[in-house]
């Protein structure tokens, strides 16, 4: 694994305005991404786990300008996406692709899997149409589905199966980066294991990087190298997984690692509870967007913001106390 | 030996175009007092329409409870007028349901809601209704109940209104909660709140509890025994502990498999080949030999029997023919991958 940056995010801020009255004048902001730095290397799994809300499936639609971020940067191999338009930005997203959630969601129901599967090719004007029926069967045998499923529609597919036509279809043009947005979390446990093992065999065999996002956080430790986590619009911790599930450093970190169920009765753990909810990312409280609900909150914490810094073997947390 | 709740024999079928699909095919089981049993199984494996058999809650049209018997201290649930059936719902048998977006009513304040059963039950009048109201809200930990009373489901947050559903349901102080996923749709945190809740509850008030979900992790931590269904058979029996230590279906094994180890670290996941099946699609045979590791000949012929033995622990499968088998001794017959099917 390489170490160069391949994938740098600096300072990335997504604000959706919240409109009112009406001349529809915008009175606030969600701030849904609230200044997030990081870098993804060449060739890993990059995490990012937060509950609903905390900005993690933005922050990855920000990062290939399906949504259009509202500052900051994006120098994805070199070049700043955020300045890029027309062809040279349709040229890079060849490069990178998503991955949805909701596979129920995400394919057009009156497209065939062969269209499905077909169009990316055609938007990126890559081979004839013989070429690109012979890439689409090679895609569907890859991701473990047949021929046969080629002149089928969505509907007549489970959760698991749309969801490899999803996988196919991202990585149909030879992407390098894939962004892959909860692609799990609305499938059966059973099913949920498969996907995970496709995901990971495609990565060997097609040396992606890949940015995984869940709220799963036993399915990102599964399948990350490191591990981000999101509160509020930023980012709290991020670090190598052994490190950051070993030895949580932020309080917020502790709490969610302490909350997920164990399926081991016969292991009896002490358990943070935290109390109260996530607050509004319209308005969220000063300083740190966590001392609401901190047990370790200082006076310091509720007016000044902690950057993310370095604590030692690549391990950054954004907390006073350290 | 005292069952709250016995489940005898239960088959509930749907019927669409002509066509008979059995959701529940033959259910049994037992829920003692004080003790909660969980129901675990993927999507379509009969577990909610199991708990919506009991509450008859069923749809009017289509739904039909073909056979079976369901006993609440031993009266026969099945055999009630539509009006005592009503007596019962939210007094001794309540229901916490997995969303708590669409199970409250919009256009009701929080109070309005959880005033109607004990109003209905236990004749309180409005002045009673709104204290005991109040009481609730705070027994279920929610700030400022005085003023939440009067504030309707949409200014809450999803844990807010899952609290508010539990309080409604404890309200009359029910014998038996029936909880249809009741964490399912909210975050991590909050479901740690919600269950520790759900905890409390059970140990102060003695309530039995019937827990509906398909988390493991939720099961390991709430439950006493466990039901394991599969294409509405119940495939396992077990306690808690049995199940986790010796799991003796090979359903159950590949669930547990399936989930990613909290401990060290795998290069794979196990998982289990193929998908769910539809119910009624499969008539001949062990419904998960298709995709069963272990998978013979004889399994795609025959229904396995539910084996029964002495420590209460249940299978349904041909392993267990010639006695009792520890299936974590036993090699997978063809390690096939199958992908996609």
């Amino acid at each position: 694994m390489s170490t160069s940056a391949f994938l740098e995010v600096k300072g990335l801020k997504k604000y959706f305005p919240i409109k009112s009255g009406v001349l529809s004048k915008t009175t606030n902001y969600v701030k849904a991404v609230d200044d997030v730095s990081f870098a993804v290397r060449e060739g890993e799994t990059l995490g990012i786990v937060g509950e609903s809300g905390c900005g993690k499936s933005t922050t990855g639609r920000s990062i290939i300008r399906l949504l259009e971020p509202s500052d900051g940067e994006v120098i994805f191999q070199g070049e700043n996406l955020r300045s890029l338009k027309g062809d040279a930005l349709r040229r890079i997203r060849r490069d990178m692709q998503i991955v949805f959630q909701d596979p129920f969601a995400s394919l057009n129901p009156r497209m065939t899997v062969g269209a499905i599967l077909e169009e990316p090719l055609k938007v990126h004007k890559l081979g004839n149409a013989a070429e690109r029926r012979a890439k689409v069967l090679e895609m569907l045998e890859i991701v473990g589905l047949t021929e046969y499923h080629y002149n089928r529609y969505p509907h007549e597919f489970s959760g698991g199966q749309r969801q490899r036509i999803g996988i196919a279809r991202a990585l149909i043009t030879n992407p390098k980066f894939i962004i892959a947005d909860e692609p799990v979390s609305a499938l059966d446990v059973s099913i949920q294991s498969q996907i995970l093992n496709l995901l990971k065999d495609l990565q060997e065999q097609f040396k992606l990087t890949y940015m995984f996002i869940s709220h799963d956080l036993s399915v990102v430790r599964h399948i990350s190298d490191r591990v981000g986590v999101m509160y509020l619009g930023r980012m709290v911790e991020l670090a190598p997984k052994a490190g950051l599930y070993a030895e949580p450093k932020h309080p917020y970190t502790q709490a969610l690692l302490s909350a997920v169920p164990h399926p081991n009765p016969f292991e009896k753990r002490e358990r943070i509870i935290l109390s109260g909810d996530v607050p509004s990312p319209s308005n969220p409280p000063s300083g740190c967007a966590f001392h609401t609900r901190c047990h370790a909150c200082m006076d310091i914490c509720k007016t000044a913001r902690p950057e993310l810094m370095d604590t030692g073997d690549g391990h950054f947390v954004a907390c006073h106390l350290y | 030996m005292s069952y709250l709740l016995e489940i005898k024999g239960l088959r509930t079928q749907f019927s669409s175009d002509g066509r008979v699909i059995p959701a529940v095919d033959g259910v049994d089981f037992a829920i003692r007092e004080g003790e909660t049993l969980g129901i675990v199984g993927e999507s379509g494996c009969g577990k909610s329409v199991t708990s919506l058999s009991v509450m008859r809650l069923l749809p009017r049209t289509g739904a039909k409870i073909a056979a079976g018997e369901i006993l609440y201290k031993g009266r026969a649930l099945l055999d009630l007028s539509e009006a005592e059936m009503r007596k019962m719902r939210g007094n001794e048998i309540a229901m916490i349901f997995q969303e708590p977006m669409t199970s409250l009513n919009p256009v009701y304040t929080i109070g309005q809601q959880l005033s109607e059963s004990v109003m209905l039950h236990r004749g309180y009048n409005k002045q009673q209704a709104r204290a005991h109201s109040i009481e609730m809200l705070k027994k279920v930990n929610i700030p400022r109940p005085e003023q939440i009373i009067d504030e309707y489901p949409h200014q809450l947050s999803g844990g807010m209104r899952q609290r508010v559903m539990i309080a409604m349901a404890m309200s009359c102080d029910p014998e038996l909660l029936i909880a249809d996923e009741p964490t399912t749709a909210l975050d991590v945190t909050i479901q740690a709140q919600i269950l520790d809740l759900m905890r409390d509850l059970r140990d102060t008030q003695g309530t039995s509890i019937l827990m509906i979900t398909h988390d493991l992790g939720v099961v390991a931590e709430m439950c006493d025994r466990v039901v394991v269904m599969y294409a509405g058979q119940v495939v396992e029996q077990a306690t808690v502990e049995q199940l986790f230590a010796k799991p003796s279906h090979p359903y159950t094994q590949g669930l547990m498999n399936s989930i990613p180890k909290s401990d060290g670290d795998q290069d794979r996941l196990q998982s289990i080949p193929g998908n769910v099946p539809l119910p009624g699609s499969i008539e001949q045979g062990c419904r998960f030999a298709g995709r069963c590791v272990y998978a013979e000949a004889k399994c795609l012929n025959q229904s396995p029997p539910l084996y029964t033995w002495e420590d209460g622990q249940q299978s349904r499968c041909w392993l267990h023919e010639n006695g009792r088998i520890d299936l974590s001794e036993l090699a997978p017959h063809d390690a096939k991958e199958v992908q996609g099917a």
